[in-house]
C-alpha cells in the first residue's frame, strides 16, 4: 500500500523576473517503510518537492495544483493548524545543512523536547530523558552531558545525528532526508547513512531520500526517481536505473560518476561531464526540457513536450525516443 | 567573567583621561572666559573685576598648571568647582542627574516598548498595510528634527488641547515627563523599528526556523522561541548604542522643554565658559555611554550561549 502518493504538484515561485516552474507535475509515490531516492543536480526541484510535501513552501513560493495524498489524505486540504498535527509527528525531515539547521540559542535537549511535548502528552522532565535515549539511540556518545549543550559544542556529523534523533523522536512514517550527508566528510557519511538505515528497521519508517549523489541512493533504495528541472525523467527500481538507465539524462548521470575498482589502464574511462547547464526554470521552452544538452536529440524533440510513460508497473521514463524496456 | 567586568571597567580610566585632556584644551581655547562671559554676552565686567576674579578661579595660571589641578581632582572624584555658581560640580551635576535619566529611561522605554513590537509586526506582515504603514511612520520619525518636534506638540497639546504642561520638571510628575519623553524617544523609536524589521526577516530566513516549522510549531511559537532571541542578539548593539547617545540628545530636548538635566546644564555652562561644569557633564554623559555599552555586552552573554567573556 503506498503511504505516500504525489499527483501531479506544481510549485511555483512567483517573483518580479517572472514565475519560476520549480516543481511541474511531478507525481511520485512510496510505499510504507521504503527508501525511496530522489536525484538529480541542483535546482531539479528535489528540495522544494519536499517542502511542499511537508507544506513549508514560503512566499514567494506557492504550491499551486496537484494532490498529495498521505495515508489516504490529501495534505494539500488539511488546514495549517492541521498540518501542524502531522508535521514533525507522521512526516519529519532532516536538512541538508546541520551546522545552521539547529537553533544557536537553546539546548539541545530543550530543541527535541519541544517537539515530543508538541505531538504527545508527557511531562517536560520525561520529554528531557526520552531526548537523552534517543541521542543514545544515534550513538551521541556521553548523551546525558550533549543533550544539555548548545549546538555550537558540537561537530556537524554530531548535529545532523541530532537532526535525525529529533526527526525520528515522534515515530514519523515518512522521513524526508534532504540531502543529509552532502554536508559531511565521507567517514561521517556512511555513519549517517548506516544509521539512518538501523533507524528505518527499527521503526519501519519510510525514508524519501533527496540526494545528488547516487552512491548514497545505491547503497539505500529500493525505488528511484530521477528529477530534472522541475520534472520527472525517470523512475524505477534502484537496479533498474543503476543497470539499464532509460532516459538520457540518466544515463548521463550515472557517467559522469567515478566507480570505485576501475583506476586500471585498461578499465579507466575518462569522466563525462553532461554539458551545459540546467535550463532557466523562468522560461521553460515548448520542448523536452533536457533537448539542449541531450546527446541524442534530434529534430522531433525540438517540437514535442514528451510525456511521462509507464512502461511497467511503477517504472517510468520521459522520452519520446523510448521504444519499450529492451530498446 | 568578574574578571572580564573588571578588566573592562579599568578600561575606561584611560578612556575618561583622553577625553578629559581633549575637551580642556578644546575649551581652554575658546574665545572669551567666565570673565567675560558670566554676565551673559552684553554686559562687560570692567577690568579690574575681570582680573581680580581670573586670579580668584586660578585662570591666570598656564593651562597645563591648570590641567595637573583639575585632574588631581578628577582622581579623587572631584569635578572642580563652579566659576560662577556657589555649589561644587558634584552638587550641580547629583540635582540634576535625575531628571535626566528620568527621561532617557521613559524615552528608552517608549522606544523599546514600541519600535520592538511594530518592528515584528513590519517584519510578518511584510508586504501588508501594516508593514507600509509602520515603515512609513518610522522613515518620518527618523528624518524630524525633535526640536520642531517637541515644538509641534507643545502647541498642540499645551496651548490647543491643553492636556499637558508645556514646560518645567513639575517636580517630577508624571505629566510633566510625557512630551519630552516622547520627543527624545520618537527618533530612537523609528531607528528600533527599522532595525528590528531588517532583523526579524533575516532570522526567519534561518534554516532552524524552517526547521522549527518542521516540527509541526504554531507559527506563535516558533516566532516566540525562536524568532524572538535570535532577533533580539541582533538588535541590542543598536539599542545600547542609541540609548548612548540619547544622553548626549537630552541637550535639546532639556533646552527645548526647561527640563533641569544635564543637558540643559551643559549648554548653560558652555554659554558661560563654565569649564568645570561643561567637563562635568560632558564626564557624566560619556560615562553614562560606557556603562551602557558594558551592560549590553554582558547582556550578550545572557541570551548568546555562543558568547564567553574571559
Amino acid at each position: 500500500m503506498n503511504i505516500l502518493e504525489i499527483k501531479n504538484l506544481k510549485t511555483q515561485f512567483h517573483v518580479l523576473d517572472g514565475v519560476a516552474h520549480a516543481v511541474n507535475n511531478v507525481s511520485l509515490s512510496m510505499e510504507k517503510g521504503e527508501v525511496l531516492g530522489v536525484v538529480g543536480e541542483s535546482g531539479s526541484g528535489k528540495s522544494v518537492t519536499a517542502l511542499s510535501l511537508m507544506g513549508l513552501v514560503r512566499p514567494p513560493g506557492r504550491v499551486v495544483s496537484g494532490e498529495i495524498l498521505f495515508d489516504g489524505t490529501d495534505l494539500r486540504t488539511l488546514s495549517e493548524k492541521q498540518m501542524q498535527d502531522v508535521r514533525g509527528n507522521r512526516i519529519s525531515m532532516i536538512f541538508q545543512e546541520p551546522m545552521t539547521s539547529l537553533n544557536p540559542l537553546l539546548k539541545i535537549r530543550d530543541q527535541i523536547s519541544e517537539m515530543v511535548m508538541r505531538h504527545n502528552s508527557i511531562s517536560k522532565k520525561d520529554s528531557y530523558d526520552y531526548c537523552v535515549e534517543m541521542l543514545g539511540k544515534v550513538q551521541i556518545p556521553y548523551p546525558e552531558k550533549r543533550a544539555k549543550e548548545y549546538p555550537h559544542q558540537l561537530s556537524g556529523g554530531m548535529r545532523q545525528r541530532i537532526m535525525i534523533a529529533m526527526a525520528l523522536s515522534c515515530n514519523p512514517e515518512i522521513l524526508i532526508a534532504d540531502e543529509p550527508t552532502t554536508a559531511l566528510d565521507v567517514t561521517i557519511q556512511a555513519q549517517v547513512i548506516d544509521l539512518m538505515l538501523n533507524l528505518k528497521e527499527q521503526y519501519d519508517t519510510g525514508i524519501l531520500m533527496i540526494t545528488h549523489d547516487l552512491g548514497v541512493i545505491a547503497e539505500i533504495a529500493q525505488k528511484v526517481v530521477v528529477m530534472y528541472a522541475g520534472q520527472v525523467v525517470e523512475t524505477g527500481t534502484v537496479y533498474e536505473i543503476f543497470d539499464n538507465p532509460k532516459h538520457p539524462y540518466t544515463k548521463a548521470l550515472l557517467d559522469s560518476v567515478p566507480k570505485l575498482g576501475k583506476r586500471s589502464k585498461a578499465e579507466r574511462k575518462r569522466l563525462r561531464e553532461i554539458k551545459g547547464i540546467v535550463p532557466d526554470l523562468f522560461t521553460l521552452g515548448a520542448h523536452c526540457n533536457f533537448y539542449e544538452r541531450c546527446p541524442d536529440a534530434d529534430e522531433a524533440c525540438k517540437r514535442i513536450i514528451p510525456d511521462l510513460i509507464e512502461y511497467e508497473n511503477g517504472s517510468s521514463v520521459r522520452c519520446i525516443k523510448f521504444q519499450g524496456r529492451n530498446a | 567573567m568578574t574578571l572580564y567586568v573588571v578588566k573592562r571597567l579599568l578600561q575606561f580610566i584611560p578612556t575618561i583621561f583622553c577625553i578629559s585632556l581633549m575637551m580642556f584644551v578644546i575649551l581652554n581655547v575658546l574665545p572669551g572666559d567666565a570673565t567675560t562671559m558670566s554676565g551673559g554676552m552684553k554686559r562687560q565686567l570692567d577690568a579690574k573685576t575681570a582680573e581680580n576674579m581670573k586670579k580668584q578661579l586660578g585662570l591666570d595660571k598656564p593651562l597645563h598648571i591648570r590641567y595637573l589641578h583639575y585632574i588631581k581632582g578628577l582622581v579623587k572624584g572631584d569635578l572642580g568647582k563652579s566659576y560662577l555658581r556657589s555649589e561644587s560640580v558634584n552638587d550641580l551635576i547629583a540635582q540634576r542627574l535625575k531628571p535626566t535619566i528620568q527621561v532617557s529611561l521613559a524615552a528608552l522605554l517608549i522606544a523599546v516598548g514600541f519600535g520592538i513590537p511594530l518592528g515584528f509586526v513590519s517584519a510578518l506582515k511584510q508586504g501588508t498595510w501594516m508593514d507600509t504603514l509602520s515603515m512609513v511612520g518610522a522613515v518620518s520619525g527618523v528624518s524630524i528634527p525633535q526640536f520642531w518636534l517637541g515644538l509641534i506638540l507643545m502647541y498642540v497639546f499645551s496651548l490647543l488641547l491643553g492636556w499637558l504642561p508645556p514646560q518645567g520638571y513639575g517636580g517630577g510628575s508624571l505629566v510633566n515627563l510625557i512630551m519630552p519623553a516622547f520627543t527624545l524617544g520618537v527618533g530612537y523609536m523609528a531607528l528600533i523599528a527599522r532595525t528590528t524589521r531588517a532583523a526579524v526577516i533575516e532570522v526567519l530566513s534561518e534554516d532552524y526556523i524552517r526547521t522549527a516549522r518542521s516540527k509541526g510549531l504554531s507559527e506563535w511559537i516558533v516566532n516566540r522561541r525562536h524568532v524572538f532571541g535570535n532577533t533580539m542578539i541582533l538588535i541590542l548593539t543598536t539599542v545600547g548604542l542609541q540609548f548612548g547617545s540619547l544622553v548626549g540628545q537630552t541637550v535639546i530636548i532639556e533646552k527645548l522643554f526647561s527640563w533641569p538635566g544635564i543637558g540643559s546644564l551643559l549648554v548653560d555652562s558652555i554659554f558661560q565658559r563654565d569649564i568645570p561644569v561643561t567637563q562635568g557633564c560632558v564626564l557624566v554623559i560619556i560615562g553614562v555611554f560606557l556603562i551602557v555599552n558594558l551592560v549590553i555586552d554582558l547582556m550578550y552573554v545572557i541570551i548568546d550561549p555562543r558568547i564567553q567573556y574571559k
